[in-house]
């Protein structure tokens, strides 16, 4: 089956309040919440990132639905500093699984080796765009124990992509799965997972 | 069932034996004289009589049946008729309206007879002719149609009283040949007198109906001529049926079971409830669509179709409404978009007016209910909104919505920026009424323009001086070309390997009646921007070519081209035109562009370069050293001089850097093979220190002054011969 091309969106912006905690919090599960339930009915896939008041997001799908994503995203006043810095043509998603993934430095239970990676990832994001969601894609694969498939091998549906044991944990976690994929792969908790076992 | 004795209550007594007739009725037109009878059947119908003949001559239930009929049957053929009169469609619309009314009308009045007259227990009918039936109901239905045509033809009295008319004919002819259609058994006679009594209140009361129908209120025209219908056709039947009798000699013979008489009344009803639906279906939908149309219309006027928001009626309307609504204040917002021009003129207007679409999507998101917003035409925006804090809040207000709508758009898989600037004008400090507000609003947002785009500017009192005389000048500039006040100067150019003048430059003035010389850093920028640059131009070219053809043959004339007029896509036929007109070699001539042509980095501007260059005009780079001085410019495009900037040359007595930079570009000129020309030499110094930097043209007040023609060297004299120049 041939696939359609699939448009790759990455934006930088930042939270317009003052990073109180409790505030971003909020705005940050409001954005994937809603970013979830629209995305999987758009088929749009991707990926948040918010660290300090800065946001980075990947957002991967069909043309017109990317756009439409990216104009509600527009829309809102929330954000501030809004600079669109990457819209390209793709052959697969980067982040195939995940309606919605999300990195916080307001999570606990970051490895240290994240919290680095995610400190540097608003300029790197800006600089490199391609090497800031392969490190993105990495890390989301290494927090979730599954390994990263190349790129190129990955499909671009909404398969589950990782191991029969990965898919495990997906099945054992709290949130009920979009498409048989875990909507809010950061409330797997797979760190604790990984920490017990 | 009394039918004998109700025969000669009613008609029995006033017929007389030569006018009894059958029921073919040819009998009734030679009826007894009218004048003698009438008194004599107005005591016959007495109102005892007249009660008998209601409660036992007719069965109620089929009366009231056919009375609901009528009256429903008769609501919806008005209804038509009034939306045949209404219509402002072709005359084939209101025929064919004036037709569906026709046909229910006659469906229902007959039925209303047909009905009515199985309730007539007396006439003890045996049975019908069908033919004479089915061409009582065409006679009816074609009567009417006709009728309602004539009616709704014009407003005159004519149409009316014929309308009118025909409606009551039809009535009535309906009537009696469905009366005609029965067959009774034995003679039938008829009271002729009440036949034309009836068919003259038939007629009398239709005219009314068509009265009421062209000159009632609207909220009464359907009530009363349904009621004058109804009155029409009920008063028509039952007078009729007055005039109407069989002689008893055979009491109801024929097959007139009463479950027969039901089966035939319930299928006549039936059908003409069929068409009556029909017909009030037709109407209903006809309404609607014309209800939605107008409603679609009324929208479309106010509505701008593209972005939903209101267009700049609603916004006058509004603005209006608010001034006289005694608001405690508020502001407008005009806004204007940066850079859609070239994005609609380069992406496609499709993908303008999507972008613009996006843009009026991001304003009502962001204002909602808070800010009236308007799309004023093009990329002009402008938003209303109540005063609640101070001024610097608006302008927060104002930088959020230049900030939403500078995000990037991502359109069609394309992406595209734009911004926008903004204007503020607060009522009512800014303006008492709606005119100053919008003119102080546009005012505020030229400034901001102005200032570089992308800004919010708030209106001040001092914006409107310089308004005034940017638009002062505006006027006086258009006018200039037509008043003949720009005039053409020459400054020599001077080759010191011959020692000799080359040329000269030709240079706008523009000499104003009241402004005096007007220096070109002042107009020159404002006729681009108006656009005006490419008739003067023409003006100059054409004049600078003509002067310059009297020179001698070795004398060049070189043009300054501005990037507004190379990019007005008629300028390498007005160049090669000029030429023509006035005869000067190409060789001769030498346009002046600057680097800001070159950066729009144009194919067609390329094309047009080279085009000139084979033709042997030359191009030479204006103001060398200053801009951006691009090495790829003078490798890419035909350039065949440079002009060193005057401010190299002004600083080269005491500035060694300055020196080197003019020794710098000589050089280069030499390594590409360009001439040069070095500008602004006032001092023999600055004369001596170019020389010794190469082979150059030379312009300044040392070598002369720009002047009018008259006061050009002599070596500019026709066929003059060649002369030596003390410096």
């Amino acid at each position: 089956m041939m696939s359609p091309n699939i448009y790759r969106l990455l934006y930088k912006s930042r939270a317009r309040f003052d990073c109180d905690a409790a505030d971003v919090d909020a705005f940050v599960d409001d954005i994937v919440t809603k970013a979830q339930k629209a995305n999987a009915k758009r088929n749009v896939t991707g990926v948040l990132a918010h660290m300090d008041g800065t946001f980075i997001q990947v957002l991967e799908g069909p043309a017109d639905a990317v756009e439409a994503v990216f104009e509600r995203i527009c829309r809102d006043t929330r954000h501030t500093d809004l600079q669109l810095v990457e819209f390209t043509a793709n052959e697969a998603r980067s982040f195939g699984g995940w309606a919605m993934a999300q990195f916080s430095t307001l999570s606990a239970g970051h490895p240290p080796i994240q919290k680095d990676f995610l400190a540097s990832l608003p300029e790197q994001a800006v600089s490199d765009p391609d090497e800031a969601i392969r490190q993105l894609r990495e890390a989301l694969f290494e927090r979730e124990a599954r390994p990263a498939p190349h790129t190129s091998a990955f499909p671009h549906d909404f398969k589950h992509p990782g191991p029969p044991e990965a898919r495990d944990a997906v099945a054992a976690a709290p949130s009920p799965p979009i498409n048989g994929v875990p909507h809010r792969p950061d409330a797997i908790a797979p760190d604790r997972h990984r920490s017990s076992s | 069932m009394g039918g004998c004795a109700q025969t000669e209550q009613l008609g029995g007594c006033a017929q007389t034996e030569k006018n009894r007739s059958p029921i073919t009725g040819q009998g009734i037109a030679g009826g007894p004289s009218m004048p003698g009878m009438l008194p004599s059947w107005l005591a016959k119908i007495g109102t005892r009589q007249m009660i008998h003949f209601f409660v036992h001559d007719h069965e109620l239930p089929l009366v009231l049946l056919s009375l609901v009929l009528c009256v429903v049957g008769t609501l919806v053929t008005v209804r038509l008729w009034r939306i045949a009169r209404d219509t402002t469609d072709a005359l084939r619309t209101r025929l064919e309206w004036c037709f569906l009314a026709g046909v229910t009308g006659g469906a229902s009045i007959w039925a209303t007879h047909f009905i009515a007259m199985l309730g007539h227990q007396h006439a003890g009918v045996a049975g019908f002719d069908p033919a004479l039936t089915i061409l009582s109901v065409v006679v009816a239905i074609l009567g009417l149609a006709v009728s309602f045509a004539l009616a709704t033809s014009t407003a005159s009295h004519l149409a009316l009283v014929l309308g009118g008319t025909g409606i009551g004919l039809s009535i009535a002819a309906m009537h009696y040949m469905g009366m005609a259609a029965y067959e009774v058994p034995g003679e039938v006679t008829w009271n002729l007198p009440i036949v034309v009594l009836s068919i003259v209140l038939c007629v009398a009361i239709s005219i009314a109906a068509a009265a009421a129908m062209r000159d009632l209120k609207k909220r009464l025209k359907i009530p009363v001529a349904v009621g004058a219908l109804v009155a029409a056709t009920v008063a028509l039947h039952f007078t009729g049926m007055a005039a109407f009798s069989v002689p008893h000699t055979h009491p109801m013979a024929g097959p007139q079971g009463s479950d027969q008489r039901d089966a035939i009344a319930l299928g006549v009803v039936l059908c003409a409830l069929i068409v009556i639906g029909m017909g009030f279906c037709g109407g209903a939908i006809s309404s609607r669509g014309r209800a939605r149309s107008e409603r679609a219309l009324r929208r479309q006027a106010l509505i701008d179709p593209l972005t939903e928001l209101p267009n700049r009626r609603k916004f006058h309307q509004h603005l209006k409404e608010r001034f006289h609504g005694q608001d405690k204040g508020f502001a407008m917002l005009s806004v204007d978009l940066d850079r859609f021009k070239t994005i609609n003129d380069t992406m496609g207007h499709p993908f303008g007016d999507k972008l613009l679409q996006r843009v009026g999507g991001r304003l009502k998101s962001l204002l909602g209910d808070q800010a009236f917003c308007a799309r004023l035409g093009g990329d002009e925006f402008a938003i209303l909104i109540d005063r609640q804090g101070s001024l610097e809040d608006l302008k927060t207000t104002a930088k959020l919505i230049i900030e939403i709508i500078s995000r990037s758009y991502v359109i069609n898989a394309q992406v595209a920026d734009i911004g926008a600037s903004i204007g503020i004008a607060v009522a009512p400090e800014h303006g008492h009424d709606p005119d100053t507000l919008v003119q102080n609003a546009d005012i505020a947002l030229y400034g901001a323009k102005d200032a570089g785009r992308g800004r919010v500017c708030v209106f001040e009192d001092g914006m409107v001086t310089a308004a005034q005389s940017r638009k002062s000048l505006e006027i006086d500039l258009r006018r200039a070309l037509a008043r003949k006040e720009f005039e053409l100067c020459f400054q020599p150019l001077y080759d010191p390997q011959s020692s000799d003048y080359n040329g000269a430059e030709a240079l706008l003035r523009w000499r104003h009646h009241e402004r005096g010389v007007v220096s070109p850093a002042d107009f020159i920028p404002l006729a681009e921007e108006l656009g005006l640059i490419v008739p003067i131009g023409e003006w100059v070219l054409e004049e600078a070519c003509r002067e310059a053809a009297s020179w001698p043959s070795h004398m060049r004339v070189a043009v300054n081209v501005s990037a507004v007029q190379m990019m007005s896509g008629k300028f390498r036929k007005t160049v090669f035109d000029t030429l023509a007109r006035t005869g000067l070699p190409p060789e001769r001539l030498e346009l002046e562009i600057t680097e800001t042509t070159l950066l729009c980095d144009d194919v067609a501007i390329f094309d047009m370069l080279t085009a000139f260059r084979a033709a042997g005009i030359s191009i030479a780079l204006d103001d060398f050293g200053t801009g951006y001085s691009s090495l790829t410019s003078l490798h890419r495009y035909p350039i065949n001089r440079i002009k060193i900037d005057r401010s190299f040359i002004g600083r080269s007595d005491s500035d060694e850097s300055a020196r080197n930079i003019v020794r710098a570009i000589t050089n280069l000129a030499d390594v590409l093979s360009l001439n040069v020309t070095a500008e602004g030499i006032e001092r023999t110094s600055q004369s001596d220190f170019v020389q010794q930097c190469g082979r150059l043209s030379i312009q300044g007040y040392l070598y002369g002054r720009p002047g009018s023609i008259g006061e050009l060297p002599a070596s500019f004299q026709p066929e003059s011969p060649k002369n030596g120049i003390a410096a």
